[in-house]
């Protein structure tokens, strides 16, 4: 009969009980959709970034990282590391690359820039260079190296397909250059990696510098969990070189990451206040205009507990009802979004200066479920304290008496 | 037998920094089948002296029993569960829950007390037909009449057996014919089933169906007097 009497109060007032619904779902919703958004950005760094960059570890000479890449440091005992790394069940792919800086120059124009030797064969497995290229193709063992250049650089230098350039970089044993051909364009998530990087063949720069340096080893394993002990494992293999974790070579990927937790907890913060304030609100409202009949329940016998009861059941209602509304709005955008991307480029061009992707697919993680229906539950709970209170202080005499 | 006794009960009232004595010294026995009208004109104490005999209220100073059990020696929540067990209610605005429908109304006392479905359907058709309402058990109170909104509430009050039935100012909202109807029940209510009826009014119908008439005037008792049936 509580259960009636609670359900049916909460019809009295449709208007009222619709604002507390829309809240609740308005509040699994946004916090929801954040938490996909958030979750996305993660992923989508991840995957830009580390999964397609980066990778899970990377190993370099000790100083090569602390000198800012400097190209006098590189791998020690290569072999070595490449023997760990086949050798390692846990590794799924890793890549060697030469890096150094140099100077691009064209007839007219010239810009820094920082030279990546790779192996497009073994990099397809990272990241594919060759899907990136827009225009044109990267062919190997040419007698001029060919290069591919960011669509921007070469806008920049006003770089055709099939201009001769000259890299010039300042190697260990003096500075050296060489001529190169560019043969194609391309363009990545990274807008400044597009202004900065450009690529060759690691075997036409061993054949035209001679060094046969490499100064990064990228590792990606089977299962990111195991990041840590794995890289614990290879470094103690590796004594002479230095092993990085992503979060230690890009800190400021985890710092932005952390950040973004700090603001959705300001902003769930905002969101499940408003959300408290609401039901608070509207609880109270309800319990003033029942005073009279929440004295004569008292006077004729209807316990404290059954009061609370009977309020609470009013709430759990309509945040039941609340929840799988915002569920269902959440299922509806993050589906969307999570198909065709929210482009972010317009609201935001500082991400894609950073090198981010300006696309975010907002995703789901099954945790967000418990954590987020967990949250609004609770606030809803509390914030049905109050008004709670409010009603076991009415005295049966003063309230039936009450117009 | 006393159903109700009370001893030198007092009310203190501060009203705007003034003491106002709303029951003062008031000693009064009710024994069991009595139909009882406290009589007074308004801030004579009468709804005073019926809240704090029925629990809702404590008295200043005196005491109060109800079927031997010391009222002011209850707790809160004692009192609640006394309150329950022990007196039934009839409001001047009849007080009904609106979402129920009178048969849930006068159920709901009942499913209070952790009655069983069984009884409870059985009373609740009883009394219904004892107040001859069962045509409408169904209706909410908004689809009642002032009248019949009234009689469930006599139902209510009568559904859990109370030992008495406090009744405030009951006939105050309702026209003469459903007056006299509302107390015509409640007389024949008192006098088959021996009943308890104490009521607060200043309505001479009421006084006029009463077999014992107690005065109050400036919260003291200033005539108590029997009416031969």
């Amino acid at each position: 009969m509580i259960v009636k009497i609670g359900w049916n109060n909460i019809w009295r007032k449709k208007g009222r009980s619709f604002l507390v619904i829309l809240s609740v779902a308005f509040g699994i919703w946004v916090g929801l959709f954040f938490g996909a958004f958030q979750w996305g950005t993660f992923v989508q760094k991840m995957d830009d970034i580390v999964n397609r960059e980066l990778g899970h570890i990377q190993i370099h000479h000790p100083e090569f990282v602390d000198e800012e890449y400097d190209y006098n440091f590189p791998i020690l005992n290569p072999d070595k590391v490449r023997d760990v790394l086949k050798n390692d069940t846990s590794v799924s792919v890793f890549v060697e690359r030469s890096i150094f800086s140099a100077m691009l120059q064209t007839p007219r124009n010239q810009s820094p820039v920082l030279v990546y030797g790779v192996d497009t064969t073994a990099e397809q497995h990272l990241f594919s260079i060759t899907s990136m290229i827009t225009q044109g193709e990267m062919i190997e063992g040419r007698r001029a190296p060919s290069l591919l250049v960011g669509k921007s650089l070469a806008n920049k230098l006003n770089i055709t397909l099939g201009s001769k350039v000259i890299v010039q970089g300042g190697m260990l044993h003096g500075v050296k250059s060489f001529v190169g051909r560019v043969r194609g364009f391309y363009e990545s998530p990274n807008k400044m990696k597009d202004k900065m990087v450009i690529y060759v063949h690691k075997s036409d720069l061993d054949t035209k510098l001679g060094d046969g340096f490499t100064h990064e080893y990228s590792v990606l394993f089977s299962d990111l969990d195991f990041l840590q002990s794995n890289k614990k494992r290879i470094q103690s293999k590796l004594p002479m070189n230095q092993v990085l974790t992503w979060a230690e070579i890009m800190p400021e990927i985890e710092n932005g990451i952390e950040m973004t937790d700090q603001v959705m907890f300001v902003f769930m913060l905002i969101i499940w206040f408003a959300l408290a304030l609401g039901i608070v609100n509207t609880m109270l409202m309800s319990i003033l205009e029942r005073t009279r009949e929440l004295g004569m329940l008292m006077a004729i016998g209807m316990g404290r507990g059954r009061i609370v009861q009977m309020i609470f059941f009013e709430t759990t209602i309509l945040t039941a009802i609340g929840v799988p509304i915002g569920l269902f709005l959440n299922y509806i955008t993050v589906s969307y979004f999570g198909e065709v991307g929210l482009d972010l480029s317009v609201a935001n061009a500082a991400i894609e200066g950073f090198g981010y992707s300006t696309m975010i697919y907002p995703a789901m993680k099954e945790s967000f479920y418990y954590q987020v229906i967990f949250q609004v539950v609770l606030v809803s709970l509390i914030s049905t304290i109050f008004p709670a209170m409010r009603a076991l202080k009415l005295k049966p005499i003063e309230a039936i008496h009450k117009n | 037998m006393n159903v109700v006794e009370t001893q030198n009960l007092e009310k203190l009232f501060i009203d705007a920094g003034t003491k106002v004595r709303a029951v003062d010294g008031v000693s009064i026995n009710v024994e069991e089948g009595e139909f009882t009208a406290i009589v007074g004109p308004s801030g004579s104490g009468k709804t005073t002296l019926l809240n704090m005999i029925g629990g809702l209220d404590n008295p200043t100073k005196g005491k109060v029993q109800v079927d031997s059990v010391e009222l002011t020696e209850l707790s809160k929540n004692e009192l609640i569960d006394f309150r329950l067990k022990n007196i039934g209610f009839v409001f001047q605005s009849y007080n009904l829950i609106p979402v129920l429908t009178a048969y849930e109304n006068v159920e709901f006392v009942m499913l209070l007390q952790g009655r069983d479905s069984k009884e409870r359907k059985a009373r609740v058709n009883e009394l219904l037909v004892a107040v001859g309402i069962a045509d409408k058990a169904k209706n909410r109170p908004s689809k009642l009449s002032g009248g019949q909104q009234q009689r469930v509430a006599v139902a209510r009050a009568l559904a859990p057996k109370p030992k008495f039935i406090i009744a405030d100012e009951p006939t105050a909202n309702l026209d003469s014919k459903s007056a006299s109807t509302l107390l015509d029940i409640m007389q024949q209510l008192n006098e088959k089933e021996r009943i308890t009826f104490l009521f607060s009014t200043h309505d001479q119908r009421v006084i006029d169906r009463a077999r014992r008439v107690v005065t109050l005037t400036d919260g003291k008792i200033t005539e108590d007097k029997k009416v031969d049936a």
